[in-house]
């Protein structure tokens, strides 16, 4: 399934969901590099300050009580350093005497860096130059004036103060998620509220709407509940429907007027050939020879064929364009019915008709259509069978959604090179003196078992009887 | 029964010649010996029953009247027989091609007295025109026109 195919609502959240991880993601890398930012520079800053700060005292061991106190509150570490130092306390580590030593040659006050110490922590470093001022020489003769004397070393724990920050940071971050996850919810329901479930109510009743079109059947306007796009868009179906559907029954009008007219306007000059030929006969039958009388009973015979032809294009015209009465139908009545309508031919035939036990009802289906079917099935069976006793079985499979009957004989059976044919109208297999029809039946079945929308084929061989399956729903749609 | 028939006069209004001569059939089997008057259109319709009017013809007994006719048409027809004081009471049975509801209702609203479908079969086709027959000149009881 690809993207293309979800719903609205569901395009709708995903492009929602990505805008809005999109945002806090980028939101919460903005407050981090802000944030870390504006840490570094107080840390500057302080460290800036607390040197300048000790530059100032005169007093070393005023200096050195600052720097504890300092360290206490701060949790930064303050000394005094020197390249040469008089007490051994004061002796720099390897950055502060690299450093001290660029003091020197490059005349530069301050310098700072975060630096990684063997221990695999990070600190930030400041250092600020201890020049020799005038009132310096009394006490520390040797010196001159502006020569580096020393350098006050701040250490602060880097990597403690930033944990802070980035717990705060993420502490954020999984806020603004939350956040976005919980609007992104709210958005999805109002959006399956607001757009999804009533644009599926509406496609349910457009599919429902176009079912009825369909078949011709009288349809009512689907409701309009709002004035919004979707109100409008039902409206704009309605009217589209009415005057589909206007169109529709006209056509169907015209069809089922012209349908009719054919079958009278060919059929009454059949009359008048069966009636005068009829008229012939018994006016004039005993002034022919056996010739002449044998003549006049091929036209009234081929009339009356025309006649039945016509009758069978005109039922086959029907099929699925004009509707029947529908309702519940026992598939074991019809069958027992259609025994009743063919019991003259049974008994003469001496066949042995079984019909299963299970025969199911059908819903919502046309009666004289499920007559159709069976009628037809089971007649030709008894038709197109030679032996002394016909057997025929009618039976029935439950398939869940449909049920699977079939119809098997005992009986001369067919080719199944020519499966596909035996299905066309006006096809057949076999001379009309060998056995007589006009090749509209299994159309006519065919016809209607897929306008229930269900499936008919056989199995057979020549000589060893045939089987038609057919599948119809069990609840056919309207 | 034929002992009591009165010689009733039938006036056919049919365009058809094949529909005639089988309805001239259908009767002659019946052996009643109506004599049969044709019209072949709704005018010739008209124009027998003002000579029924005038007295020139004699009143039919019965009228077996086709819708479908070319110019003048059956309904026309029956409308004017059901106008007229002298002609109204002739029973008028509809005999048609057409099934159309509104046709039968129409032709029921302006008083015809029956409506019969032309079977499409031959055979049937004769057994009705012969039924239309028994019925209207020997079972049913006509009143006295003319």
């Amino acid at each position: 399934m690809s993207l293309r195919d979800l719903g609205i609502g569901t395009k709708l959240i995903l492009a929602i969901t990505v805008v809005i991880v999109g945002i806090s993601s980028a939101g919460s890398v903005v407050i981090y590099t802000y944030q870390k930012r504006s840490l570094d520079e107080q840390i500057l800053e302080r460290s800036r300050t607390v040197a300048e700060l000790l530059i100032q005292i005169e007093d070393h061991r005023l200096i050195s009580r600052v720097a504890e106190e300092f360290n206490k509150v701060t949790g930064y570490t303050l000394k005094q350093t020197s390249l040469e130092p008089v007490n051994p306390r004061n002796m720099p580590d390897e950055f502060e005497a690299m450093v001290m030593r660029n003091f020197r040659e490059n005349g530069e006050t301050e310098y700072y860096a975060v630096v990684t110490s063997e221990d695999g922590r990070r600190y930030f470093r400041y250092m600020k130059a201890l020049r020799t001022k005038e009132n310096c020489i009394s006490c520390h003769p040797g010196y001159e004036v502006g020569e580096l004397r020393g350098s006050i070393s701040v250490v602060a724990p880097y990597d403690t103060i930033t944990a802070a920050m980035k717990r705060n940071t993420l502490s954020v971050l999984i806020i603004l998620q939350i956040l976005a996850i919980s609007t992104i919810g709210v958005l999805y329901i109002l959006s399956r509220k607001i757009v999804s479930e009533p644009l599926n109510r509406l496609i349910r009743e457009m599919e429902g709407s176009a079912r009825e079109i369909q078949r011709g059947e009288e349809v009512r306007d689907i409701p309009v509940s709002s004035r919004d796009e979707i109100g409008r868009l039902a409206t704009a179906f309605n009217n589209l429907r009415r005057s589909l559907s206007e169109s529709f029954r006209r056509k169907n009008e015209a069809i089922e007027s012209f349908v009719y007219s054919i079958s009278h306007d060919l059929k009454a000059p059949l009359r008048s050939i069966e009636g005068f030929s009829i008229a012939l006969m018994e006016d004039y039958g005993d002034r022919l020879n056996s010739e002449g009388r044998h003549y006049i009973n091929r036209i009234v015979s081929s009339a009356r064929k025309m006649g039945v032809l016509i009758d069978e294009l005109l039922e086959y015209s029907r099929i699925g364009r004009i509707n029947l009465q529908r309702g519940d139908v026992s598939t074991s009545e019809v069958v027992e019915l259609v025994l009743e309508d063919n019991l003259y031919e049974i008994n003469r035939r001496g066949a042995e008709v079984k019909v299963a036990e299970n025969m199911p009802v059908l819903k919502n289906v046309e009666k004289q259509r499920i007559y159709q079917i069976f009628s037809n099935l089971i007649s030709n069976a008894l038709k197109y069978n030679k032996s002394s006793t016909p057997e025929i079985e009618v039976g029935c499979m439950d398939q869940g959604d449909r049920y699977l009957f079939y119809v098997k004989d005992n009986g001369i059976g067919f080719d199944m090179r020519y499966h596909d044919k035996i299905f066309e109208i006006f096809q057949r297999l076999h001379r009309e003196d060998e056995y007589s029809g006009t090749g509209v039946g299994l159309a006519i079945v065919k016809k209607i078992v897929e306008t229930y929308g269900g499936r008919i084929w056989a199995e057979s061989e020549p000589g060893k009887g045939s089987t038609f399956y057919f599948t119809l729903p069990k609840e056919a749609e309207v | 029964m034929k002992g009591v028939v009165r010689a009733i006069d039938i006036l056919l209004v049919e365009d058809s010649q094949d529909d005639i001569e089988l309805t001239l059939r259908a009767f002659r089997k019946n052996n009643l010996g109506n004599s049969i008057h044709i019209a072949r259109d709704g005018r010739e319709a008209l124009e027998f029953l003002k000579h029924v009017e005038e007295g020139r013809a004699q009143t039919p007994g019965l009228i077996l009247l086709d819708l479908k006719l070319p110019g003048v048409d059956g309904i026309e027809v029956l409308r004017y027989i059901k106008s007229r004081p002298s002609l109204r009471r002739i029973p008028v049975v509809m005999l048609t091609t057409s099934k159309n509801d509104r046709d039968i209702e129409t032709c029921y609203d302006l008083g015809a007295n029956s409506y019969i479908v032309k079977p499409v079969s031959f055979r049937e086709f004769m057994e009705t025109v012969k039924n239309i027959q028994l019925y209207w000149i020997v079972t049913n009881q006509p009143p006295v026109v003319g």
